[in-house]
């Protein structure tokens, strides 16, 4: 999630600062690219939403994880709903006004809340938690797997999808929780055929959570943190033979279609693109700075 | 007389995929196997659609680990693999370092987890009943290397390990009985 102290500097309420500070989504899957904050020392979060034309299950439950992020520190949170009226359907019709903070104060035109039943083609954004992890593994498991004619492929994926929320419940937990969402893309109107799930804690983070484990306490950078805990065995529980989730989470999933897969927590960032016969990762450091982890997945069965 | 016992893994979940769901399940196995001994234990995943490898794990390779099943006189066996679970099986059978026994629709039995191992067993499904001598003569090993593999397999419970009374011989012999390659009718059993 981005920043909400360091780097933007949220201060409580009543400080005499009333400053605001804006986050501005623009285009299609913003927060899967790029999320500039501008404003200093502010009482309020504006989301301004107004120039989104599309938005994946990473921006649904980044914006909310966003909003929880900021209400957590007694920021107001506004959020200014897109000009399109699609996407602002899209929006609501993904519970993402739904599952905002209590008092966020929402700008522009609600579309109505009507619905037609897409339990096969999608999962709303949802509160992810210890409690309901296992009855949220029960209705994305047919969501994931009917999708595929190849049984392998959508067990592939749903394992995949199901060892990313179990991170996020163990070693992912805070008071401010986690969302979830997926889609599932006919391919008819964009991109091809594909499969996204996004799964965005507020927790400590991979860095964090990997010092735990005293083998693994001298890293200092979240980018390295979070491409080490991609390979075999690495984990923050000492435990022997643990630390195989996000390892598994690549290499089943590229062995059967084409994989796209981000993880930013902190300042750092890891994007793992694959099929059966490449592999390419890539380590960055962000503008931005994500409290907690941040994880998308995208599968397509075509290679 | 060996009892049976039956534990549908599918009580748990269809998409079983958490530690915590691997641990209940873990649980209540050792429930139903308290302190019985002399058990022919079928884990059955019929029903489980997909379950991943951190719930296999927690479930069914730390159960394995923790037990020395050839003391219990237990053995143990799953069945209702479908082809995706049993990838998940196999992952933390040999993450672990442990094996277990498959029993296959068809009814054969198979050993996963250790190419070695598998081997040994198969050479013992023709043996059935059977002396540690036996197997090294039908395999050409050492005495020692046969007690050694023999020992490993009745401590994941692929074989059920019983002392020879009276035996002319000096020191320790058993025998080695397969276990039963198939379910027992539902009357027979005691399921969970």
């Amino acid at each position: 999630m981005l920043s909400t102290r360091r780097h933007v500097g949220y201060k409580p309420l009543g400080s005499g600062d009333t400053s605001a500070v804006e986050l501005v989504l623009v285009g299609s899957r913003p927060l899967s690219e790029a999320a500039v904050l501008s404003g200093e020392g502010p009482d309020t979060l504006v989301i301004d939403a107004t120039k989104l034309t599309f938005a994946c299950p990473l921006d649904l439950t980044g914006i909310v994880a966003t909003a929880y992020g900021a209400a957590s520190c007694s920021v107001r949170v506004v959020l200014r709903l897109p000009r399109d009226p699609d996407v602002a359907s899209y929006l609501q019709r993904m519970d993402v006004l739904r599952h905002m903070p209590s008092r966020t104060q929402i700008l522009g035109r609600v579309p109505p809340d009507a619905r037609t039943d897409h339990r096969r083609s999608l999962m709303e954004v949802t509160a992810l938690n210890e409690g309901n992890v296992n009855d949220l593994s029960e209705r994305l498991g047919p969501l994931v797997t009917s999708f595929y004619e190849d049984h392998s492929a959508g067990a592939a994926v749903f394992r995949a999808c199901s060892e990313l929320m179990s991170n996020a419940t163990e070693h992912g937990t805070s008071e401010h929780g986690a969302f979830i969402a997926a889609q599932l893309y006919t391919g008819s109107t964009t991109e091809g055929a594909r499969l996204e799930f996004a799964v965005c804690d507020t927790g400590v983070g991979v860095m964090a959570h990997l010092r735990r484990n005293p083998e693994h306490d001298y890293l200092t950078r979240d980018e390295v943190a979070i491409a080490k805990a991609m390979k075999a065995g690495v984990s923050g529980v000492a435990e022997d033979l643990r630390g195989n989730g996000l390892r598994d989470v690549i290499e089943d999933t590229r062995h059967y279609g084409r994989l796209a897969f981000q993880i930013r927590s902190g300042k750092g960032e890891v994007r793992v693109t694959g099929t059966l016969s490449s592999r390419r990762t890539q380590k960055g450091r962000r503008q931005d700075e994500t409290s907690g982890t941040w994880a998308w997945l995208t599968h397509r069965l075509t290679t | 007389m060996p009892h049976h016992l039956s534990f549908s893994v599918s009580q748990l979940a269809r998409y079983p995929s958490t530690r915590d769901r691997g641990r209940e399940g873990r649980a209540r196995l050792d429930d139903l196997l308290g302190e019985r001994e002399g058990i022919d234990l079928t884990i059955d995943f019929a029903g489980v659609e997909v379950m991943n490898i951190s719930f296999a794990d927690e479930f069914l390779g730390k159960f394995l680990t923790s037990h020395d099943f050839s003391a219990e006189g237990t053995t143990v066996k799953v069945t209702g693999l479908n082809v995706d679970n049993r990838y998940s099986v196999v992952v933390c059978v040999e993450r672990r370092e442990t094996q277990v026994v498959v029993l296959e629709a068809d009814g054969h039995l198979v050993l996963e987890g250790d190419k070695m191992l598998a081997e040994t067993f198969n050479y013992a499904l023709g043996l059935g009943s059977f002396k540690a001598n036996d197997l090294a003569s039908a395999m050409s090993l050492t005495s020692q290397n046969a007690n050694n593999r023999l020992k490993r397999l009745a401590r994941v419970g692929a074989l059920r390990k019983t002392q020879v009374t009276g035996s002319t011989r000096g020191g320790k012999e058993f025998v080695y009985e397969i276990l039963p390659a198939e379910v027992p009718d539902p009357e027979q059993l005691m399921t969970a």
